[in-house]
């Protein structure tokens, strides 16, 4: 005999749906939604059909029959909810057939509702409350439960709309992309315990969770090489991000890894760019992960280029472009993504939403990218200070010679973008090229100073000589003594010795650090040494603007 | 009538309004019964609310919450208050899946997602209080489907619950009326125009499944032409 689970509204004289003789019926009544305080601040219709319903129809039965709504309201269309519950609810009755019953046509029900489109899926069936009707399909149809081919292709060709707040918003990315990440990381903080908590009940969430179950992953622990400070900036870091790349960072020992606690929700964009960028200039991080949407006003029909994140790129990058901004965001939008990369984005790290899933280890790729940006932003250390040094050497302009002064500008600019896309060699003979130029000029020019071969300079009543010094460790260099005078050829090494010992009075302990740069320049040049530290650019930059402070 | 919209997050509302196509002004051109507080006046809520005070509560027939705004605790003391004087609520927040109204004659509850309360549905809720003077939740809750579902409901209602069982072979209009809980002023007329049988004050008995029927049919008809030609 057929077993029956005949689910109906509450309290409901109902009429006779289907022969008794012939099937055994299991009645079970939809409770009546109460509204305790308790419950009311917290209600939802999926929690309420999750909780209170689900766990009470785990009765073994056939076939399930129920009307397309269960309340008062037929627009509330519980019937079609509850089906769906049980399709992605792990469930006695998950895979069950379901006869739904109305007397609106089929056809109306398709129009006034969504959820209907489930009546046309394997194992679901339709017919008019009509006791021969409902006979003929519980006599005549083949009621078995649906096979995992039939669910599969139910579940490939369903589609949920997530609540309505949510289109408009990112929630649903970031609550589906944090808890994606958290599984990978094993992160069991209590945020992400509360986020679970509040969404495994939601019918999208169920859905979701079906469509893209966890797949085993095989490196939940993410070593990034290098020391520096990332910060996280967020509106929803307290949801459980901040938890998340915590976790994420914990593996890397070197790596200080911070949030920018603010509260976001419904400042103003102007005000949370402000404040953020006040905060990045305080803490002075190698990294900064920058949601792109941080406040209300972020969202509705509004250009990449006035949301908060881009004004906080922006305002950040003029500011100092050493500073490397990894955009986080779910966005997708190649548009999006190119104007934020005009003005400096150092890259892009997707939040995995249910519309940007592409593979099925998506979110595994997102770590390990985060992995790599924040490995190659942490070896740029340095570069904020550089680009620091560029201005104070751009803005110093004594020099009597404008056109040094206009090309080592124009050099200088060139360097900083070749220092910013980690071509630091070539920046560095760039702007050693900048100090040659310089003392050659001074060298042909000024031949009171420095005669051709021969050291000398006469001040302050003695003559004062370089001295070459052979250092087989670090190359030569030049010293300034008195005694014994030596005849050089006219390059670099002495030119550049000379200009920084006879027109800027540097001492020995600068003409050392002279010929280190200038064997290094030589290394570089020729034997392809590459240059990992900023140390060298800086003393470069150093000279730089020595050469363009001074009125020589 | 006096409605209470409470929001503490006014750009998302503007957000809302603005993907509806409904204007921010109507807050403003509906002030005479609508308050909706922002700045001290919200802060001032706020505050008597975290201390246990409610009173203000009592100047309102229809009190609009944004649940995200408040704590459990306020929510509840909101909630044992309206229940307690009959006002209407209505709780609205992101994170709620789907429209659900449970009303009794007493009290009426809804909980709406923040994007579909501000939509059209809070322009005719506030047409209707304009207007008629009406506090009508199933017009926030369903908007121009209101009446749709009126007919779709007591359909069902009929299609489902055993006329005999509930009525006998026979009854009086007024007690179907009451047992099918036909409520809604304009269903009623429409009936009464319909059929001359549809008196609400006849004495003359009726014949329960013959009327049912007869209903059911008509409301079928109305409910496919109106999902037919999206009348």
């Amino acid at each position: 005999m057929i077993k029956v689970l005949n689910i109906t509204p509450e309290n409901t004289s109902m009429r006779r749906l289907f022969n008794g003789e012939f099937f055994h019926e299991q009645k079970y009544s939809f409770p009546s939604i109460s509204f305790d305080p308790s419950e009311a601040s917290r209600f939802n219709i999926d929690l309420f059909i999750s909780t209170k319903v689900l766990p009470n129809i785990e009765i073994d039965c056939d076939v399930i029959l129920m009307p397309v709504s269960l309340t008062d309201n037929f627009l509330e269309v519980v019937g079609l909810r509850l089906a769906y519950h049980l399709r992605f609810t792990t469930h006695v009755n998950q895979f069950k057939p379901i006869i739904f019953i109305s007397d609106v046509k089929l056809t109306d029900v398709l129009q006034i509702t969504e959820l209907a489109s489930i009546i046309y899926s394997n194992g679901c069936y339709f017919s008019d409350v009509n006791p021969e009707s409902i006979d003929d399909i519980l006599k005549n149809r083949i009621l078995t439960e649906i096979n995992k081919k039939s669910f599969d292709h139910f579940l490939r060709n369903t589609t949920l709309n997530p609540p309505a707040n949510y289109i408009s918003s990112h929630s649903v990315s970031n609550e589906w992309s944090i808890t994606k990440w958290a599984e990978i990381l094993n992160v069991n903080s209590e945020a992400i315990s509360d986020l679970k908590e509040e969404n495994k009940n939601l019918l999208y969430f169920k859905f979701l969770e079906k469509k893209f179950p966890p797949i085993p992953v095989k490196n939940t622990k993410f070593l990034c090489a290098g020391s520096g400070t990332v910060l996280l900036v967020d509106d929803e870091w307290d949801k459980g991000w901040s938890q998340v790349l915590e976790k994420f960072y914990s593996h890397s020992p070197s790596i200080t890894f911070q949030t920018l606690k603010l509260t976001f929700k419904d400042q103003g964009s102007d005000e949370i760019t402000k404040l953020t960028v006040e905060e990045i200039k305080k803490i002075n991080p190698d990294l900064i992960i920058l949601d792109l949407r941080l406040t209300d006003q972020d969202f509705g029909e509004i250009p990449t280029n006035s949301t908060t994140g881009y004004k906080i790129l922006k305002e950040i990058k003029e500011f100092n472009p050493g500073f490397d901004v990894v955009i986080f965001s779910a966005t997708n939008k190649l548009w999006s993504l190119m104007e934020l990369q005009k003005i400096g984005a150092n890259g892009f790290i997707f939040k995995e939403s249910p519309e940007n899933v592409i593979d099925d280890d998506y979110a595994s790729k997102g770590l390990s990218k985060l992995k790599e940006l924040t490995e190659s932003s942490v070896k740029k250390y340095g570069n904020k200070s550089l680009w620091d040094k560029v201005q104070i050497a751009k803005s110093s302009n004594l020099a009597i010679d404008a056109d040094f002064l206009r090309y080592s500008s124009s050099f200088m600019d060139i360097a900083w973008n070749l220092i910013n896309s980690e071509n630091r060699n070539y920046a560095f003979l760039t702007l050693f090229q900048i100090v040659e130029t310089f003392a050659n000029d001074r060298y042909s020019q000024n031949d009171t100073v420095l005669r051709s071969g021969v050291s000398t300079r006469v001040y302050d009543g003695h003559t004062s000589k370089l001295k070459l010094v052979q250092d087989f460790n670090n190359g030569p260099y030049l010293l300034i003594r008195d005694d014994i005078p030596s005849k050089h050829d006219p390059k670099a090494l002495f030119k550049i010795s000379a200009v920084c010992a006879f027109i800027f009075q540097k001492d020995n302990s600068y003409l050392k650090k002279i010929g280190v740069l200038v064997q290094l320049r030589n290394k570089v040049a020729h034997d392809g040494v590459k240059i990992s530290g900023i140390k060298e650019l800086s003393q470069l930059l150093d000279i730089i603007n020595l050469m363009r402070s001074n009125a020589v | 009538m006096k409605v209470i919209l409470i929001e503490d997050r006014i750009h998302r509302q503007s957000n809302f309004l603005n993907d509806s196509n409904v204007s921010r002004d109507i807050f403003k051109n509906n002030c005479d019964y609508l308050t909706t507080p922002n700045g001290e006046e919200y802060n001032e809520i706020k505050e008597n609310f975290e201390n246990g005070k409610y009173e203000i509560l009592q100047n309102f027939n229809c009190i609009i919450v944004h649940r995200s705004a408040f704590t459990k605790n306020i929510l509840n003391g909101i909630y044992e208050n309206c229940k307690m004087s009959g006002s209407h609520l209505v709780f609205f927040s992101g994170g709620i899946s789907s429209t659900t109204l449970s009303e009794d004659s007493r009290f009426s509850f809804l909980t709406i997602n923040s994007k579909n309360l501000y939509s059209t549905n809070l322009e005719l809720f506030l047409n209707e209080i304009k207007e008629s003077k009406n506090i009508d939740l199933g017009i926030l809750a369903f908007g121009k489907n209101f009446e749709m579902n009126i007919f779709l409901s007591l359909l069902q209602r009929m299609s489902l619950v055993d006329e005999l069982m509930l009525l006998g072979s026979e009854c009086l209009v007024e007690e179907l009326i009451e047992k099918y809980q036909i409520e809604n002023r304009m269903l009623k007329s429409l009936l009464e125009k319909r059929f001359e049988w549809f008196q609400i004050s006849s004495q003359v008995p009726i014949l329960t499944s013959e009327s049912v029927h007869a209903i059911k049919q008509f409301l079928l008809d109305y409910i496919h032409k109106k999902v037919r030609y999206n009348d």
